[in-house]
């Protein structure tokens, strides 16, 4: 009888640890409604923009990304300032975004963005580029198709 | 009884005098009703709408530019139309594409008979790389219809001081790709009325709200700019 409550222990305690460690692997992040920028063929660099939701419980660090029509792609902020009484645009890198559990952050334009640069490829409206994003804790990423548009509405 | 010493039964307007209170009180209304009238329509909104945009209402300097074909453009040449102005580069990375994205959707989101009746013109702060033919392709990515400008680098800093605009060319930070010099500039969008005058101006983030951009471009066509 005990060699059975042992061998039932063993067994319940390596279905807990593989349901776990599932929970570990699965990103919990939701990205709906991205876009890239369809921008014109001199300018090199372009943009994605989209809605990321932590579904888990702990929080979550955008770090980058990768695509695979240009060279490199990083998180960028736009900055405001006040120049010669005058407001003026700009953009600075960001190393990490945080989503706090049970959270959304929203990538758009004149905010936080994933700027794409070094393009190698200019995708037109209406055709699907690959986006891979990058999140710790664990190196995990995700890859999201998303459509190119000129603007948000069309 | 004597008819008159009879008791006066009815009121009457006092004697002296020829109209009745309520006369009175009507021409009062009236006068008051008509100099608030003018008065509110000297205050340069000629009804009750509200501007979306910040209200300049100030004689917009002309200038001569050279369009993306080529030729001599001058604002003044514009009259008739509402100019929706901006300033930037080709090369900019990305305020100029959301802004040009923006006035795109705009021009093609107003109705049909008025759309005809806009003009979008985009100044280049960069004239150096911005020749005709890099704005032909630049703004002819947006919409057939706008217009590119560029100049020398006296002309366009002539204008570009006649509106308030800022601009500044930097060296590439090292950190970001690239060796190329990029410009930080203001990104106001400068509303210019079919008679010529410097209407309305608004923050970058503001033409994002087309319904409310087109709801300004239709009030200022159908009040003759006022």
């Amino acid at each position: 009888m005990y060699r059975d409550i042992t061998r039932a222990f063993f067994l319940l305690a390596l279905l807990l640890l593989s349901a776990s460690a599932h929970a570990g692997n699965a990103l919990p992040v939701k990205v709906e409604d991205a876009w890239v920028r369809a921008v014109p063929p001199s300018l090199g660099d372009t943009a994605a923009f989209m809605r990321l939701e932590n579904t888990g419980d702990t929080p979550l660090l955008l770090t980058g990304g990768t695509t695979t029509i240009a060279g490199m792609a990083m998180l960028m902020k736009t900055t405001r300032k006040t120049v010669q009484g005058v407001e003026v645009l700009g953009m600075g890198p960001l190393d990490s975004i945080e989503i706090p559990p049970h959270s959304e952050h929203v990538l758009k334009p004149g905010g936080d963005h994933l700027m794409i640069m070094n393009l190698t490829s200019h995708p037109r409206p209406g055709d699907i580029v690959a986006v891979t994003l990058r999140f710790e804790p664990g190196h995990r990423t995700v890859t999201v198709e998303m459509p190119a548009r000129i603007d948000l509405e069309k | 009884m004597n008819p008159a010493e009879a008791p006066v039964l009815e009121p009457r307007p006092a004697p002296g005098r020829r109209f009745s209170p309520w006369t009175l009180i009507l021409t009062a209304a009236t006068l008051v009703f008509l100099i608030a009238a003018t008065w509110m329509r000297h205050a340069g909104d000629g009804s009750d709408y509200q501007y979306y945009g910040n209200w300049i209402g100030k004689d917009a300097p002309d200038f001569t530019l050279t369009d993306q074909d080529g030729k001599p453009a001058t604002l003044s040449g514009l009259r008739g139309k509402v100019v929706l102005m901006t300033f930037g580069f080709t090369h900019c990375p990305n305020v100029c594409p959301t802004t040009m994205a923006n006035l795109a959707a705009i021009s093609q989101t107003l109705p049909a008979r008025d759309q005809g009746r806009m003009q979008v013109a985009f100044i280049t702060v960069d004239p150096a790389r911005d020749t005709p033919t890099a704005l032909k392709d630049y703004v002819g990515f947006y919409s057939p219809g706008f217009i590119g400008l560029t100049g020398s680098a006296d002309q366009i800093a002539k204008v570009a001081k006649d509106y308030g605009a800022y601009y500044s060319a930097q060296l590439q930070d090292s950190q970001v790709a690239g060796d190329y010099y990029t410009i930080t500039h203001s990104a106001y969008i400068y509303l210019i009325n079919p008679e010529g005058k410097f209407a309305l101006l608004y923050d970058n983030d503001k033409i994002a709200d087309h319904a409310r951009m087109i709801s300004d471009i239709e009030h200022i066509l159908a009040t003759d700019g006022q």
